[in-house]
């Protein structure tokens, strides 16, 4: 396998970890509702996380492709552009059953994670 | 525990077989309002307005297929939504073992019967699962 | 629609959407009663259950799609068991011109919006609708 083709985070780079005006734009700029939903988001990005590990295993493809979907749409809805934007991938890889470039895509959609919850940390959520 | 609506919805599309089961019902349950569904959407639309106690569904129709009104009832049973509890006998031609068990498990169904029906058991289930309510 | 009665149904897989467009809803309008629904299948049966006098419908759901609720709606009206008209406000991520342009054409589909839905747009919609 040709490791140099496969993607890598700088590749995401040029989307933000988090668009905050995206995200009160949302939200009609309640700093409340914000919270309440960012406490959602990252609820929810765990468990998707969890899940893909578990359907990884298994190569459920229908079920990778929908995660993948899902993850896509809400991390786009709140402004975690560069998430989405892996998410996006993902979802692609898992119609081409691609394993090798999903696997992959899973590694960098974690350090993803871990950077929209730094992130968030940083700013007070 | 919701009150007897005394209805029975049948949903079946060939004209002739529905026709039959309703004609069927007249006779065993005639204390009963029949009401009859030619597709699943129909169907579906009919389950929730009459609240029927009992569906017979044939589960092979053009279209979307009886699973779809089982999707929908196993959904609303699992929220809580729903005020009625309708015992579903899925008619079915029952190709394998695994597709009877995999019908058998489902949660919204009461019971499974094979194709072509037998009439006679049929009468024994419906009047066990009206006796039930 | 009265102001004080009004129901709405929330038709949408995504947790914080459901919870935005909520959020919108009881700000415009303090004393309505809404109800949520994940996918189709929750939302036909909510929608028997409670009959909302509007509905914030989605179209891309797992297990069931908006597509499907619409074609419930349709032919409960084709075959006259449902006797009342609600609206649907169908907010999608779809961008397709064409499929859009279809969905509009729907029965009982007023109104289709590309999200994210904003609430200025929501009130825009709504206060011709309600008193």
């Amino acid at each position: 396998m040709d490791t140099s083709k496969l993607p890598r985070m700088i590749d995401f780079s040029n989307a933000p970890v988090l668009d905050m005006k995206k995200a009160l734009y949302r939200v009609h700029n309640k700093q409340e509702l914000l919270e309440k939903v960012i406490l959602v988001f990252k609820k929810n990005l765990l468990e998707k996380k969890e899940t893909i590990a578990t359907e990884l295993v298994n190569e459920n493809w229908e079920s990778l492709k929908l995660i993948s979907h899902s993850l896509k749409g809400s991390s786009w809805t709140i402004g975690a552009q560069r998430l989405g934007d892996i998410a996006y991938a993902m979802e692609k890889a898992s119609a081409s059953k691609d394993l090798p470039l999903f696997n992959h895509l899973f590694t960098i959609l974690q350090n993803g994670i871990d950077q929209v919850f730094n992130y968030l940390a940083e700013n007070g959520l | 525990m919701n009150t007897q609506s005394k209805n029975i919805l049948v949903v079946e599309d060939d004209p002739l077989t529905r026709q039959l089961y309703v004609n069927y019902f007249n006779t065993i349950v005639p204390n009963y309002n029949l009401y009859e569904a030619e597709n699943i959407l129909k169907g579906t639309c009919l389950c929730f307005e009459k609240k029927p106690e009992l569906v017979l569904l044939d589960m092979i129709m053009p279209g979307y297929g009886g699973e779809f009104l089982l999707d929908i009832m196993e959904e609303g049973f699992s929220k809580q939504i729903l005020s009625f509890s309708p015992k579903i006998i899925v008619i079915s031609s029952i190709e394998s073992a695994e597709e009877l068990m995999a019908l058998t498990k489902r949660i919204s169904v009461a019971s499974v019967i094979p194709k072509p029906l037998p009439f006679d058991t049929l009468e024994e289930l419906v009047k066990l699962h009206l006796q039930t309510e | 629609m009265k102001k004080n009665n009004i129901r709405f149904l929330i038709v949408e897989d995504d947790e914080m959407i459901r919870i935005i467009h909520k959020d919108f809803l009881e700000e415009l309008f303090p004393n309505c009663k809404i109800f949520e629904a994940e996918n189709a299948a929750q939302g036909i049966c909510l929608y028997f259950e409670c009959r909302p006098h509007l509905i914030l419908l989605d179209m891309m759901m797992p297990l069931m799609g908006g597509e499907t609720f619409l074609e419930i709606l349709e032919e409960g009206h084709r075959t006259k068991i449902l006797k009342e008209m609600p609206k649907v406000v169908v907010v999608t991520a779809i961008k397709d011109v064409k499929e859009l342009m279809a969905i509009g054409k729907r029965f009982a589909v007023e109104a289709v919006i590309s999200k994210p839905l904003v609430q200025s747009q929501l009130k825009a919609l709504l206060e011709d609708w309600i008193s």
